[in-house]
């Protein structure tokens, strides 16, 4: 207990001063990695050769897609609950409808060769840009 | 927890009996007021969706109360304010899931946040805004254990950008808080 007084003593003593200098250090690091971060994404999606749509749920593949064929895909079922339409449309890729609570999902930007994901969490459901260079895309797992 | 109570010197008011709480009881029932104030800013929250096409975006208002309370009251009476409101906003207005993600990300931001003061480098508002982007990565964590995969991360930047953001906002309020609560000498009246 004696700990956090003295910290919360520091704390209110030093209060005078509103925003310091190592705050803005903090928060520069912060705002720092998470542009890594994003530039590492972007480096990531510039090495895929064969964009194809990866769809998977709970953590499981549960279909890859090639981006050139416009089509509509159901998954889960609209009868027990639980389903979101995913389409392809110009190599564009949304979900256009979906049950869950939130719908960010549907909300979400479209994504495309370039690569991205949607993800509808409530869901569990994954839907990425992937690398179809093992010639995945004629095998379609529907 | 009331162990040195007795030897402090009675001149000054040491910071965490500020709201006149050197009662078990009476700190009881203002941590539990606060709790109550916490989910109020949920629910107002909950009512507000804001259109982003990313999930998990939230302004975080409840957290106005929990970095308040982790600077008035320390680290150890936060955390059981910060878990019961996650529980109680998760059972009105979100899913079992959805509450986990706000409680891993309750507890690490909090843990960071405590780790944080504790430096005494730091004004609220650094600590709130790291608090903030920690929240996010506690979530996100979760997420991606649920997702089983890694395509959650691609959020991960955006969603450290924004919860810092928030965060650094919310200290801003704190600090203000703080501050008004101390010059007006009303620590007897709450």
């Amino acid at each position: 207990m004696a700990r956090t007084d003295s910290a919360s003593e520091k704390a209110l003593g030093s209060r005078r001063k509103t925003f310091r200098r190592a705050d803005l250090w903090l928060l520069l690091l912060i705002a720092l990695s998470s542009v890594l971060l994003f530039v590492f994404f972007l480096w990531k999606d510039t090495r895929i050769r064969t964009p194809v749509l990866e769809i998977s749920q709970d953590g499981q593949v549960v279909g890859v897609y090639p981006l050139s064929e416009d089509r509509e895909l159901l998954i889960g079922s609209k009868e027990s609950g639980g389903y979101n339409v995913v389409r392809i449309e110009n190599g564009k890729i949304r979900i256009t409808e979906a049950d869950c609570p939130d719908r960010s999902c549907v909300r979400s930007i479209a994504i495309d060769r370039r690569g991205g994901s949607i993800i509808c969490l409530p869901h569990r459901l994954v839907l990425r840009i992937a690398d179809g260079a093992g010639g995945i895309p004629d095998a379609v797992a529907e | 927890m009331d162990m040195n109570r007795s030897d402090k010197p009675q001149s000054s008011i040491p910071p965490e009996n500020l709201f006149h709480t050197d009662t078990p009881a009476a700190r009881i029932a203002l941590l539990g007021l606060l709790t109550a104030l916490s989910v109020i800013m949920g629910y107002i929250e909950a009512r507000i969706p804001l259109p982003l096409p990313v999930p998990g975006i939230k302004l975080g208002l409840c957290n106005i109360v929990i970095v308040f309370v982790l600077y008035r009251f320390g680290g150890l009476r936060a955390l059981p304010v910060s878990l019961i409101r996650v529980l109680v906003i998760g059972l009105l207005f979100g899913t079992p899931v959805s509450m986990l993600y706000s409680a891993s990300g309750a507890v690490l931001s909090l843990l960071g946040m405590v780790l944080l003061r504790k430096t005494g480098r730091f004004s609220v508002i650094g600590v709130s805004g790291a608090g903030g982007a920690l929240h996010a990565l506690g979530q996100i964590l979760v997420a991606a254990a649920f997702t089983g995969g890694t395509g959650i991360f691609r959020y991960l930047p955006v969603l450290l950008l924004a919860g810092e953001f928030c965060g650094a906002l919310i200290g801003f309020v704190d600090l203000i808080l703080l501050r008004r609560l101390k010059s007006r000498r009303n620590e007897h009246v709450l």
